[in-house]
């Protein structure tokens, strides 16, 4: 239901706080809202059927709509909040596909050629006095918490730009990254018991993987404890320690 | 009329392979049925022995194992099974090689010197190098020679680790603790070590004078009879991954394996303690089967003193072989031209095999407080047990098996239930 919430927060649903989704007739209206604002599937002519929610044929229509929309999840009677979800994930990426021009920054690998012409800039930049590009990046460098009243728009941009490419994208998009954790992941799974024994079972597989970690941890911690343990004893043999050997005392015995 | 052989073995039933129980009846009054472990090779020892006993009528000689291990299924306050594990032999009391756990809630159940044996806390530590064969070799001759003049042996040695009548009153109460307060251990060697080297119910006024007096001037000596410190060589590894959390993980590595105990003052200590008890038993009517099992009821005094001052001999054993190895450490040091810590002699574990403690185990299911008579056999916890060190928390304790002089040793981890092999030294002869 909070990505319900949120997806129709981001299409801009008007009257967002007394939208009840366990209601069958919300549920109807933001069908024929999303379809009349966002999706527009039909001509207004034909978007009667599912526009009137308190028809009795109404589910007939909304089944025949979600088939001309392809929708690959089977119209029942209890996969009314899946269906939703899936009308709205399709009404944002259909949103997305119309602003995408609009939004994105030219990549790149294309200012090269772009920079042979002294008159262009170094790369295009969406316009900084449109409102909604505006808007978007104060939004970005409060996410960011880079806002500061003393940087002008362009110092805020580079420091958004170095956290972005030097700390985010390396942690997003590192495929190679996520690889090796879901190795480690498998590992995890088959921790071997001759290395890693646990002592007892409970039964539960995973549960306990998790207590062959914790006791690993604890392990950890008290050889931390006992190296502390062993560097006070050292800094105390500092003072005492003495160590003599007499060769003359020495006897060999039968 | 004493049983023949036969009758004698109506006792005795094979229950799994190398396992053998002795039923009750086979000595007279019995507490509990005894148990040994013994394989094909062994068994002929121990059933040959038994058969001579017989056939000389019980008179003269000593008594066969499987007899001592019964006697002491006889004593008060026994728990479950008198065990002997291999190679039991005979010995003074109890057979070399006889656990047997008496229950501390019971008012009545003993302890006995015989179930500790003379030299108390005899035990065996194991030392590594990062030496290999090939550097030890050229050297062979000089290196031996080097450790007698270090580390003195014989009956009657004395060592050469100047020690005061104080320094050993405090050798004995505070254990290993002692050497790391002088410089003679290092703080590692004490986390290595059964209990940290140190028994805590020491108390100095129970050992008697004439011990201390034959405990001071052999302080950091060997001994006599099967004790040694050998130069040992890693021959076979059965578990890489034990073996390398132990550090001893190639073939052709070097190790020092010491075993040595408390010398002449923890014999003093049990022939006191033997005289005192056979007070007690008279006092408080303990019938034994044999009277080398003389033993005192826990809880009386002569009980709590032989606990005590047997601490003490534990405490004494654990500084001797801390010395033993401060000087292993000095001999090699002077041959190799290193400092110790270059040559990585880290103790890998140190274990005593003859002692008694208080101990928590589970019986029938039931959490019981025992004190665990152990002679001629070590502890072996299982992984995570909270008495090992922190080191061995997932291999399992240490457990040092020293061969006789100059055959194979074995190390060992402590699993549940079983013991699993684990790596073969075999001895460079010194």
């Amino acid at each position: 239901m909070a990505q319900a919430h949120a997806l129709l927060t981001a299409l801009g649903y008007p009257s967002l706080e007394t939208v009840d989704l366990s209601q069958q007739q919300t549920v109807r209206q933001v069908v024929s809202w999303l379809e009349s604002r966002k999706i527009r599937q039909y001509k207004i002519e034909q978007r009667k059927g599912i526009g009137d929610s308190s028809a009795s044929d109404w589910e007939k229509h909304f089944s025949q709509y979600l088939q001309d929309l392809e929708c690959p999840i089977p119209f029942e009677a209890d996969a009314a909040p899946s269906l939703l979800d899936w009308l709205l994930h399709h009404a944002v990426s259909l949103e997305y596909q119309d602003a995408a021009p609009k939004m994105s920054i030219p990549e790149s690998s294309s200012t090269p050629e772009a920079s042979s012409g002294p008159s262009e800039p170094a790369f295009t930049f969406p316009d900084v006095s449109n409102d909604d590009v505006s808007s978007s990046l104060l939004a970005l460098v409060q996410k960011l918490h880079l806002q500061s009243p003393e940087n002008s728009l362009i110092d805020q941009l580079k420091a958004c730009r170095n956290l972005v490419t030097l700390q985010l994208l390396p942690s997003v998009s590192n495929a190679h990254a996520q690889e090796v954790s879901a190795e480690a992941m498998h590992k995890l799974d088959k921790l071997d018991s001759r290395t890693f024994p646990l002592g007892f079972t409970t039964g539960d597989k995973q549960l306990d993987v998790a207590a062959t970690v914790l006791r690993m941890l604890f392990i950890k911690d008290l050889r931390l404890l006992q190296s502390s343990v062993d560097e006070s004893i050292v800094a105390i043999q500092e003072f005492t320690a003495n160590p003599r050997t007499d060769s003359a005392l020495g006897r060999i015995g039968r | 009329m004493g049983r023949t052989y036969e009758q004698e073995m109506d006792y005795i039933e094979s229950i799994a392979p190398c396992q053998y129980l002795v039923k009750q009846g086979f000595v007279p009054n019995m507490r509990v049925p005894g148990t040994f472990y013994v394989n094909e090779h062994l068994k002929s020892l121990i059933f040959e022995e038994l058969q001579a006993a017989v056939a000389k009528g019980g008179v003269g000689g000593f008594l066969p194992a499987v007899k001592q291990l019964a006697n002491v299924a006889a004593l008060p306050g026994i728990v479950q099974k008198s065990i002997a594990l291999p190679d039991v032999h005979s010995g003074y009391g109890f057979a070399i090689g006889n656990v047997a756990a008496f229950d501390m809630a019971d008012p009545e159940a003993v302890v006995s010197p015989g179930g500790v044996g003379f030299d108390i806390n005899c035990g065996v530590r194991l030392l590594r190098t990062n030496l290999m064969e090939a550097d030890v070799a050229p050297v062979k001759e000089q290196l031996a020679q080097s450790l007698f003049d270090h580390i003195p042996v014989g009956v009657g040695s004395q060592g050469i680790i100047p020690t005061t009548a104080k320094d050993l009153e405090a050798a004995l109460e505070m254990g290993m603790d002692y050497s790391l307060r002088e410089g003679y251990a290092w703080a590692e060697d004490k986390e290595h070590c059964e209990e940290q080297g140190r028994l805590l119910q020491a108390d100095i006024t129970k050992v008697s004078q004439r011990a201390k007096k034959r405990g001071l001037p052999q302080m950091g000596t060997l001994g006599a009879g099967n004790h040694y410190a050998e130069i040992q060589v890693v021959e076979e590894i059965y578990d890489e991954a034990a073996a390398r959390k132990m550090g001893i993980d190639r073939l052709g590595q070097v190790c020092v394996m010491i075993h040595s105990g408390s010398r002449g003052l923890g014999h003093q200590v049990a022939t006191d303690a033997l005289t005192a008890m056979e007070r007690a038993m008279a006092r408080d009517g303990i019938q034994v089967n044999d009277r080398q099992l003389a033993c005192a009821r826990i809880s009386s005094k002569e009980g709590q003193d032989y606990l005590a001052a047997m601490a003490c001999a534990a405490n004494y054993a654990f500084v001797n072989r801390a010395s033993m190895t401060f000087l292993a450490r000095q001999a090699f040091a002077k041959m190799f031209k290193k400092p110790p810590d270059q040559l990585d002699m880290h103790v890998v574990y140190d274990v005593s095999h003859n002692i008694a403690k208080v101990e928590e185990h589970l019986v029938d299911g039931q959490m019981k407080q025992l004190l665990v008579h152990r002679k001629g056999s070590t502890r072996a916890f299982p992984p995570h047990h909270p008495l090992i060190p922190i080191d061995y928390q997932l291999t399992g304790q240490p457990v040092l098996i020293g061969g006789t002089m100059g055959t194979c040793s074995y190390v060992l981890t402590g699993q549940p239930l079983i013991i699993a092999l684990q790596i073969q030294a075999s001895k460079v002869q010194v």
